[in-house]
């Protein structure tokens, strides 16, 4: 039974996500929150990327000097690239906010997903099928989020492709790992949240409307609801800049420099603490608890959203 | 089969859509037929589970319908055909059958694609299978309703208005489909064309205002307005202003026409062989005159 209910969620994701993907709205939008967030975090490391490496710049003596304290070229563009990945995750703190986007964006653009099955009539066919409503809004919440998620993945890749490009050209060095690993953190414990809070919540919302277009407007609204609750309840401590939530201020605390470690042997070991302070020395420290605490909070909103709106569906039309 | 005891539905304060319905509908192929408002969707949608009556009981297949199990079980082996078909544009006919093969169960992946390729192949659709349902015509976006309807092997096949805008071609095609599946399901077809009960129904019932004014077979239904169907040809005058006129033929010099009632005994109309359109009819002007 619970099978059978699994594989029928399964199908009504699948055709929910195939949908979305051929009507595009939701794909739009998520890749142009991608993109301008991706653009808003390189624009400062392309810039200074594109003035090339100080070694070029160096006079022979210069080199030699380098040279003497074991630093070839090869390890000089290698801590250049070091460098430009802090660079990059500096600029990833100011532009963060522009995530927020998906909170405002993705509610109208997902508030039309049942809508949409009353408009076409399609919902009067789907409750004459051995579904119930919460396979149903299961099947639905299931199919949108993995469309946002799955869509959110391509300017993700095209954002490490540009950085890696960049650098390649530049300091003929890849990206680190370490700047990988710490974009996917971020991306996992901040930015998924936002996106599938976004993404709920639009449909959650437009459960009550009858057609798609009388379902973005609420859509929206409920959108700057979101944004508005959102950095006030789960605003990091101290004064942020841009309202960086919990999440992202633990994982921005959390950054090791490799620069500053790369340097460290050559200058004066031991004086680096290998830490690059992206919030400033000052800020709060944020524990893992709060963390937990703000993605178990959001969870438990958006349950309550969706019993609200399992209800809705019971109520209104008896499934 | 189908039990329906007392059924009454009531929208909002005034609107009485159905007022003390009592049918016992058996195997085979069963009828409803009546004037538009007449109640017939809001009973169709009553027996499919998907709207809660005001009063009264109805049990399908056994299973009580106002619970929620009975309801569950009801459907998984319904085959619904509502009259307002809706379909997703963006998806193409096969991308919506498997779909709807999901959801009713049929899980196995090779029985599934059998399925509806037979499915397809059944209802004239196989060539334009891979085909964006945004494209199909009125009559074969009408097809693939009752193809996934048909999935599953339903044990009840409920079709509010199947032949609703289709082609006289396409309505005998689909009716002799019905009539093939009554042969393994019980078939409910609900219509406001008499034609298409008198070729397909083995029982019936007329329907207004949401009470049921006759059930029984087509033949007992044609019986009862035998004596009262008459031909009358004229110089062009109409016929006596209580005769309900069915069918009306300019003749070169005279006028024919069709009618039922009672004409006066001077008249010259001489007794027709009743169809059952003409026994609805009959019956509906009884029903409206309150005899």
């Amino acid at each position: 039974m619970l099978l059978k209910r699994i594989r029928q969620v399964l199908a009504i994701a699948r055709t929910e996500f195939r949908i979305g993907l051929r009507r595009g709205a939701v794909v739009v939008l998520t890749a142009f929150i991608g993109l301008v967030l991706g653009a808003g975090i390189l624009l400062v490391p392309v810039l200074n990327m594109q003035a090339g490496s100080q070694f070029d710049e160096f006079s022979a003596e210069q080199i030699r000097s380098l040279d003497q304290m074991g630093i070839t070229e090869t390890i000089f563009l290698s801590l250049e690239r070091d460098e430009s990945a802090d660079s990059t995750a500096l600029s990833s703190v100011q532009a963060w906010f522009l995530l927020y986007l998906g909170l405002l964006l993705l509610p109208p653009a997902t508030a039309g997903c049942i809508p949409a099955d009353r408009q076409f009539g399609v919902l009067e066919l789907l409750r004459s099928q051995p579904i119930d409503g919460t396979t149903y809004l299961a099947g639905k919440l299931l199919g949108t989020l993995g469309l946002v998620l799955f869509v959110a993945i391509f300017p993700l890749l095209l954002f490490f492709g540009v950085l890696e490009g960049m650098l390649m050209i530049t300091f003929q060095h890849g990206l680190p790992f370490s700047l990988i690993g710490f974009f996917l953190r971020l991306g996992l414990l901040d930015g998924v949240p936002i996106l599938v809070s976004g993404a709920a919540l639009g449909v959650l919302v437009g459960i009550a409307f009858r057609s798609r277009r009388t379902a973005v407007f609420p859509g929206l609204l409920a959108g700057i609801g979101a944004l508005y609750i959102w950095i006030k309840a789960f605003q990091a401590p101290g004064v942020f800049a841009n309202g960086i939530d919990r999440a992202a201020a633990f994982v921005f605390q959390g950054y090791r420099s490799r620069a500053e470690a790369g340097w460290d042997p050559y200058i004066e070991p031991g004086l680096t603490l290998f830490h690059l302070e992206l919030l400033g020395s000052e800020a709060p420290h944020v524990e893992t608890g709060q963390v937990l605490l703000m993605l178990a909070g959001l969870l438990t909103v958006l349950l309550i959203l969706a019993v609200c709106a399992r209800l809705w569906l019971k109520w209104k039309e008896d499934f | 089969m189908i039990t329906v005891t007392q059924l009454t539905k009531t929208y909002g304060r005034k609107v009485q859509a159905l007022r003390g319905v009592d049918l016992e509908i058996g195997s085979g192929m069963f009828g409803l037929v009546g004037p538009n408002g007449a109640g017939k969707t809001t009973l169709m949608r009553i027996l499919a589970g998907l709207l809660r009556p005001t009063s009264g009981t109805v049990s399908v297949l056994g299973h009580d319908i106002s619970t929620g199990k009975g309801k569950l079980a009801v459907k998984s082996v319904l085959g619904y055909l509502p009259q307002e078909l809706g379909l997703y544009p963006d998806l193409s006919a096969y991308e919506f059958l498997e779909y709807v093969a999901l959801l009713k169960g049929i899980n196995d992946r090779a029985a599934r694609r059998n399925q509806l390729d037979e499915t397809l192949e059944l209802v004239g659709l196989a060539v334009d299978a891979k085909r964006r349902l945004r494209t199909f015509s009125g009559g074969m976006k009408r097809r693939v309703g009752i193809a996934q309807a048909l999935l599953g092997d339903p044990q009840l096949l409920i079709v509010d208005e199947p032949t609703a805008g289709l082609d006289p071609e396409e309505r005998v095609r689909l009716r002799n489909l019905l009539s093939a599946m009554a042969a393994r399901c019980t078939v409910l077809l609900s219509t406001h064309i008499v034609e298409d009960i008198s070729q397909s129904c083995s029982q019936l019932a007329v329907i207004d205002h949401g009470r049921v004014l006759f059930g029984g077979s087509p033949s007992a239904l044609i019986e009862a307005a035998r004596g009262r169907v008459w031909t009358l040809t004229t110089a062009g005058e109409p016929p006596e202003a209580d005769l309900l006129v069915v069918a009306t033929i300019h003749l070169q010099n005279a006028t024919q026409y069709r009618v039922i009632g009672n004409p006066t005994k001077g008249s010259q109309a001489v007794p027709a062989e009743p169809s059952l359109e003409d026994g609805y009819l009959f019956l509906m002007q009884q029903a409206k005159s309150g005899a």
